[in-house]
């Protein structure tokens, strides 16, 4: 069990934590105590970089200072815990009557993300699989689909084949590259909307902020009768 | 309609086309002519199911096409016509003359695969009936075509499926697809099973 201390003067060094919605938070005189910290959260970078913080680990009742052997002090009986988002209200700026910034723009871009993916779609050179897909057993192929651009192949479905390539990951139809999200993913739906109005159309992002539009329906089922006759041609 | 009686191709054609059969009266000869047209319709087949074929498929087999087909045939047609069959049963269910390799067992594959089906129907009219052993004879040097098909697999020989490439794979896909797991268990099948699963045998097939 981990806890962190901070006085209350800092308070607001806490925003950027504060949609950990699993913490609770304490006040108990000119201090704040906050606990349910995940392993994962109590060695993040975010956490960290908040100043004046103290993390405390619980043992027996005691504070101990993390990975000190001796213990710093007790925990203060009868805590009054709350959710940390109410401990933290947000104030709404006043509304901007003036505001002239409305005509501004905004460029679309791709960036680099933290957020694990998993891949959905893989382009390789046609030639890295054509000998090899027709070593590959049935069930490797049933789930995917594929299609051609240019001397490539898009393949598409999980698992994908264990060839080398670029990977991409799938949101709504939209594939992105694996490691790589939109700058404003808030954005995402608008910018679906205006670039596939039907809704039939799978848009590929590349790195260097263009997309590529394949409509649904040409993406085939994979089967070695469908890539041989195409391929062989 | 063709107002020439080929019940032999008809039924074949069915059965390749939309996997019916159908039963005639008292039709157990087949001509030299109708013989031919079936090995070439079986023949396109071959050739069109080729293509879906892991690595280098093997050469179609004439011989083995026609004699699965005749196979499929005769006990298409004992289902429901079975007078004096006792006696017959020889004549109508040869045995496949020649050495069994890959190609033969793929050829006759195009018929005799729909065999495990009309088994579960001999079967269930008649568990007793004496042509249910000699077919899974059939079933038994070919096992390619057997797959999914519940009988005793002590002393079965998979070293001729297992042999070549191509086979190997089909018969692997096969397994997978039936869902099979008295033949995926097999001391010989499951390792080649586990590699072509690789890393997702939870996602393809869990239960084996």
């Amino acid at each position: 069990m981990f806890y962190v201390e901070l006085h209350k003067s800092h308070l607001d060094y806490l925003a950027p934590i504060r949609h950990w919605n699993n913490l609770k938070l304490a006040f108990e005189g000119e201090a704040i105590f906050i606990k349910d910290f995940s392993m994962e959260q109590i060695n993040d970078v975010v956490l960290l970089q908040i100043p004046h913080i103290i993390v405390y680990e619980l043992k027996e009742q005691l504070l101990f200072r993390k990975d000190k052997l001796v213990p710093t002090k007790k925990i203060p009986s009868a805590l009054l815990w709350m959710p940390i988002l109410n401990a933290l209200p947000i104030d709404l700026p006043n509304y901007n009557m003036n505001y002239f910034g409305i005509p501004d723009k905004i460029d679309i871009q791709i960036v680099k993300s933290e957020v694990e993916q998993k891949p959905y779609g893989l382009i390789t050179k046609l030639e890295n699989v054509k000998e090899y897909i027709e070593t590959l057993p049935q069930v490797r192929l049933q789930n995917l689909k594929w299609i051609i651009i240019e001397d490539s192949v898009l393949f598409l479905g999980t698992p994908l084949l264990p060839i080398k390539g670029q990977t991409y990951w799938l949101k709504d139809n939209c594939l992105f590259p694996t490691g790589y999200a939109l700058e404003f993913d808030i954005l995402f739906p608008i910018i679906k909307k205006q670039l596939d109005p039907n809704n039939d159309s799978m848009l590929l992002f590349q790195n260097n902020n263009s997309f590529l539009s394949i409509p649904l329906s040409e993406c085939k089922p994979l089967t070695l009768s469908s890539f041989r006759l195409t391929v062989n041609e | 309609m063709n107002e020439k009686k080929i019940p032999f191709l008809d039924t074949i054609y069915h059965l390749r086309s939309i996997e019916h059969a159908i039963i005639y009266d008292k039709k157990l000869d087949i001509s030299k002519e109708e013989e031919k047209e079936v090995i070439e319709l079986l023949k396109d087949e071959y050739e069109k199911e080729k293509l879906n074929y892991p690595f280098q498929a093997p050469v179609f087999d004439e011989v083995a096409a026609l004699w699965g087909s005749k196979i499929v045939y005769f006990a298409t047609q004992l289902v429901l016509n079975r007078e004096d069959t006792a006696s017959k049963i020889s004549t109508l269910f040869p045995d496949f003359g020649q050495p069994i390799i890959p190609s033969a067992m793929l050829s006759a594959d195009l018929c005799l695969r729909f065999l495990p089906q009309l088994l579960l129907q001999l079967q269930l009219m008649d568990a007793d009936d004496m042509i249910l052993p000699v077919l899974e004879q059939k079933l038994k040097q070919f096992p390619y075509s057997g797959i999914g098909y519940e009988m005793n697999l002590e002393n079965i020989d998979l070293s001729v499926a297992l042999s070549d490439a191509c086979l190997t794979q089909l018969f692997l896909d096969r397994v997978v697809e039936k869902k099979d797991k008295n033949r995926g268990n097999l001391e010989v099948i499951k390792p080649l099973l586990l590699a072509n699963f690789g890393d997702y045998k939870t996602i393809f097939w869990n239960e084996l």
